[in-house]
């Protein structure tokens, strides 16, 4: 449990699976488990009955709290957030909170204001800007 | 994987899979999380027969969807409820985890205002994951209120925390069981913005049961260090967030996931 204590989101300490791993917002989840679920509903007449309640719960989790409904500005968050240099995890923050002010966005993902990284509160004005034109043109 | 050789033949692929699904799909680790859904097989090595008992074990390497909330992650949830807590009860839960010295302390320091050992708290769910809000974790100027619906309110009533409310909140820790995780919340809410005045960003303080906190000279940082739990510090920067009207209150807080 040695790995467990050392975790730290706000440093960006998730563990190596996780920084390897590819993480999806979730307006992309949503995308992903709606088209499982339709997939199920082809195959059989009670599709609720074939899946988990954490596949359930989660669906529900995610429709309820996805920014973005269509799949096409779903695609542009994610263009426009990887033109700033972020890790996945970052990137999956500010693409499901929607931060809208900059000190907005340090304190939910702390990491993107650490020393090293070349992210200037001008950077990541232009960056939520960008973000809210989408939500506005949806 | 294991399979039984009456799934051998033809459709030995599609048996893989389906068993697969089944297996794994809804279960939860401490190290991934919760495997919501398997999205893809990357591929399906060759079978391994068991000795003497016919099972062959297949190593499949698959492609999932996992939910797996961090420790410092901001996230937001839904309440589920808003309840009274048997402060007896939340010893046994955190029995022989290093919670228990918190629960204790909140039970002798809150004896004379809460009788019976009750607490109020709440509880509020994200995806399959249950979050538990302990009452020290609500910021100071939200009001408990009991009735049909109980809630939490401001003083100017404009933001509400009842049953079914979205909240925002930040994970202290989690702890892992076989099959589910807990979260632990810490905690305190970050601040909100009122439905009427969104340019007015209406700072929620920390509240004051932990004297270790100390609030910077511009008071937007809070120093918090909670000696008493073992945990080390943690820095909290609560500046003025902006969330959509009256919808969201932003908090961090201890969370504990699991079923009660």
């Amino acid at each position: 449990m040695s790995g467990e204590e050392e975790e730290n989101a706000a440093e960006l300490k998730i563990g190596d699976d996780f920084l390897k791993a590819k993480c999806l917002m979730n307006c992309e989840v949503s995308l992903i488990l709606e088209h499982k679920y339709e997939q199920l509903q082809q195959m059989s007449d009670d599709p609720m009955n074939q899946v988990s309640q954490v596949f359930e719960k989660s669906l529900q989790y995610v429709k309820r709290f996805s920014r973005y409904k269509n799949p096409d500005a779903v695609r542009q968050v994610r263009e426009i957030l990887s033109r700033y240099q972020l890790a996945e995890f970052e990137l999956c923050v500010l693409g499901n909170l929607c931060p809208e002010t900059v000190e907005e966005a340090i304190a939910m993902v702390p990491s993107i204001k650490t020393k090293g990284r070349a992210h200037d509160d001008e950077a990541i004005d232009k960056m939520l800007n960008d973000l809210s034109l989408i939500k506005k043109f949806e | 994987m294991q399979l039984h050789p009456r799934f051998f033949g033809r459709n030995l692929r599609e048996n893989i899979v389906s068993k697969l699904m089944k297996d794994v799909e809804g279960t939860c680790s401490g190290r991934h999380g919760f495997v919501v859904a398997i999205t893809g097989i990357e591929n399906i090595g060759k079978g391994l027969i068991r000795d003497g008992t016919g099972f062959v074990t297949f190593p499949v390497k698959y492609q999932c969807v996992v939910f797996r909330p961090f420790k410092g992650e901001i996230l937001e949830a839904v309440v589920t409820m808003v309840n009274k807590v048997n402060v007896s009860h939340l010893q046994q839960v955190f029995r022989g985890s290093y919670f228990q010295s918190r629960v204790d302390y909140c039970t002798v320091e809150n004896f004379s205002i809460y009788s019976n050992f009750y607490r109020w708290d709440f509880f509020a769910e994200a995806g399959p994951v249950q979050i538990f809000v302990s009452n020290h974790l609500i910021p100071d100027d939200m009001e408990f209120q009991t009735g049909d619906m109980p809630n939490y309110t401001t003083s100017d009533g404009s933001v509400k925390i009842q049953k079914d409310s979205e909240v925002r909140l930040k994970i202290i820790g989690t702890r892992v069981d076989a099959t589910e995780i807990w979260l632990l919340c810490s905690r305190q809410i970050l601040t909100k913005s009122s439905a009427r005045d969104l340019e007015n960003h209406e700072k929620l303080l920390l509240n004051q049961h932990f004297p270790c906190m100390l609030p910077s000279p511009d008071g937007e940082i809070y120093y918090v260090h909670s000696g008493l739990h073992g945990l080390s510090a943690i820095l909290l920067q609560l500046a003025p967030i902006c969330l959509s009207p009256g919808q969201y209150s932003s908090f961090s807080c201890d969370v504990a996931l699991g079923q009660m």
